[in-house]
């Protein structure tokens, strides 16, 4: 076994308590949801292991998918297969019934959550590999520009070129969605489009997602992906597009740093002003074309 | 770590051999329980505060078993190096390969990824867990049959994905076959033969025939 550094691991029952835990130790807590992701993290140890983990999965109430007056509701520890295999969001969300089934391979999409999916770490080849202490690690240099970058960013690059690696953002934020976050401090709501910053994402270290909201269903969408092998690679360049009361919404992935999303109008000006790098000039014809046909 | 010293032995050819084959071929029910290794001794561990391990219950092919577990392991090591079930293999490591896939409550999921802590309460299947008696079940004995493995390394995981599909599904199509293990990898085989030994284990005709047709002996 690759050798995990030692943690202590802490099952909460309520999220007050998660949130009180991850407070006490302040940056060093990390919420543990399917762990797909963290301890993928953990085993190659491109990051400081964390000091605890604290199991968010045995929270009553966090998981499950119900809709009350016209809007959807996910909890934050339903997995992928229950997205996927859902009824109501296969019939009325499908184009987020679709980038569930075009993410992770099946085995994977049993354990992994919604939450969690939002909330994973870049795939930036130089920064899951410990040795290449990056600007997103704390060093001094991106090692993209100058380096391998056929997966990383077009547009929006301000210190990093790495995108964001979750499917489930872009029709997410297609439709609106916003996500309920609390802290030690209280609740908030976070839109999915405001959830990435440059570095990271807004949330403070003492916060969990609790559920994610799509405010209504769109009358219209669509998601495409494309990427080198179907089944289990991460997007080169995804889109969705969702039309509600409030216009038509179009939402790229694996083009930013951030969450890109507006009206095909503002996407599309936004890949002609696109910076892309030595070897992710295709990107941009690529989005473009995707931008037509979820807009088709 | 001495969880770590017995892993390397692991990867010797004869743990290797002797996880894979018996696996596959007859099933180390039989063996679980004689090869149960020693159980560390459980540090102290107040109530409510980060833990560093605890002692979990959970099922394993139906047979109901408690042990301590660090809270740093993994589904995968616990069942090979705790429970002696050597059958379930790891591959990557990562998640990514399959090799590694047990049915936990009804879902294939890849155990390397399953902390063992967080699989207390649960009920877990492997691969020692199919053949009943002695006897293959028809999965494995349609995949023996039409030789859809060659070395074998990736077989448990490709059968458990299997099995859970089945479980659900008992006719699933060609398409839903290789959706469902479109997270496996196999590196010998090209796939074709997995995918058409589970349509005949389901007493479905492989579309191309070329198993049931003698057209590849
Ligand atoms: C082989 C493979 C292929 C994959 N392919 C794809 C793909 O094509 N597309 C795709 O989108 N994804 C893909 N993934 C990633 C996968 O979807 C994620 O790993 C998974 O969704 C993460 O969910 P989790 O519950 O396991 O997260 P965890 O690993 O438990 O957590 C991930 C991060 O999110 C944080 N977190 C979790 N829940 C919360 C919460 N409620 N509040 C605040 N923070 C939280 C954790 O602290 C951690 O930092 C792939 C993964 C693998 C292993
Ligand atoms: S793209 Fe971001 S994560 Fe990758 S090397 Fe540059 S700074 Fe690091
Ligand atoms: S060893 Fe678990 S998926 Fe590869
Ligand atoms: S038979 Fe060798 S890896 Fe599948």
């Amino acid at each position: 076994m690759k050798a995990v550094a030692a943690y202590k691991y802490y099952d909460a029952e309520t999220v007050e308590e998660a949130c009180a835990v991850l407070n006490q130790y302040a940056g060093k807590a990390k919420v543990l949801a399917g762990g797909t992701d963290l301890v993928d993290w953990m085993k190659r140890r491109f990051m400081p292991t964390p000091e605890v983990l604290v199991n968010i999965k045995k929270i009553p109430g966090l998981s499950g998918i119900t809709e009350e007056g016209g809007a959807l509701k996910i909890g934050a520890t339903t997995t992928l297969t229950d997205i996927v295999e859902n009824s109501t969001i296969q019939s009325k969300y499908k184009s987020l019934a679709d980038a569930a089934a075009k993410g992770p391979p099946p085995p994977i999409r049993n354990m992994g959550t919604v939450a969690g999916n939002l909330c994973q770490y870049v795939r930036c080849w130089y920064y899951r590999w410990p040795d290449w202490y990056c600007y997103r690690k704390g060093g001094p240099i991106c090692f993209a520009p100058g380096g391998r970058n056929v997966p990383h960013a077009i547009m929006e690059q301000k210190v990093c070129n790495a995108v964001v690696p979750s499917d489930l953002a872009v029709p997410l934020a297609a439709m609106n969605a916003t996500l309920t976050v609390q802290g030690t401090g209280g609740t908030r709501e976070v839109a999915v489009k405001d959830l990435y910053v440059v570095l990271g994402t807004v949330l403070k270290p003492d916060e969990i997602i609790t559920s994610v909201t799509v405010p209504e269903a769109p009358t219209k969408q669509a998601f495409l992906k494309s990427r080198v092998r179907a089944g289990v690679d991460f997007a080169l360049v995804s889109a969705a597009a969702a039309t509600t009361s409030k216009g038509t919404t179009v939402a790229l992935g694996g083009v930013a740093p951030i969450m890109v999303a507006g009206t095909p109008d503002a996407i599309n000006a936004a890949i002609d002003k696109a910076t892309p790098l030595s070897e992710n000039r295709y990107k941009v014809s690529v989005a473009k074309a995707m931008v037509r046909r979820v807009t088709a | 770590m001495s969880e770590e010293k017995k892993e390397v032995k692991g990867v010797s050819r004869r743990t290797f051999i002797s996880g894979t084959v018996a696996g596959l071929v007859v099933g180390a029910a039989a063996a679980y329980g004689a090869t149960q290794l020693a159980v560390p001794k459980p540090p102290p561990a107040p109530a409510k505060e980060p833990i560093k391990g605890k002692y979990i219950s959970l099922t394993v092919n139906g047979k109901p078993t408690t042990l301590w577990v660090d809270a740093r392991w993994t589904l995968a090591n616990t069942l090979r190096n705790q429970l002696g079930l050597r059958g379930t293999t790891k591959g990557c490591d990562y998640g990514e390969c399959g090799c590694c896939n047990v049915i936990v409550d009804g879902r294939a999921v890849p155990s390397c990824m399953v902390l063992a802590i967080d699989a207390d309460g649960k009920t877990v299947e492997t691969i020692e867990g199919l053949a009943k008696g002695g006897k293959l079940s028809p999965l494995q004995e349609a995949m023996v049959k039409h030789r859809a493995f060659q070395c074998g390394f990736c077989a448990p995981g490709f059968i458990m994905t299997a099995k859970a599909l089945l479980d659900k599904k008992p006719r699933p199509t060609e398409d839903e076959i290789r959706e469902a293990l479109s997270g496996n990898i196999c590196r010998c085989t090209g796939y074709h033969r997995i995918v058409e030994s589970i349509l005949i284990a389901t007493g479905q005709k492989p579309p191309l025939e070329r198993i049931s047709s003698g057209a590849i002996p």
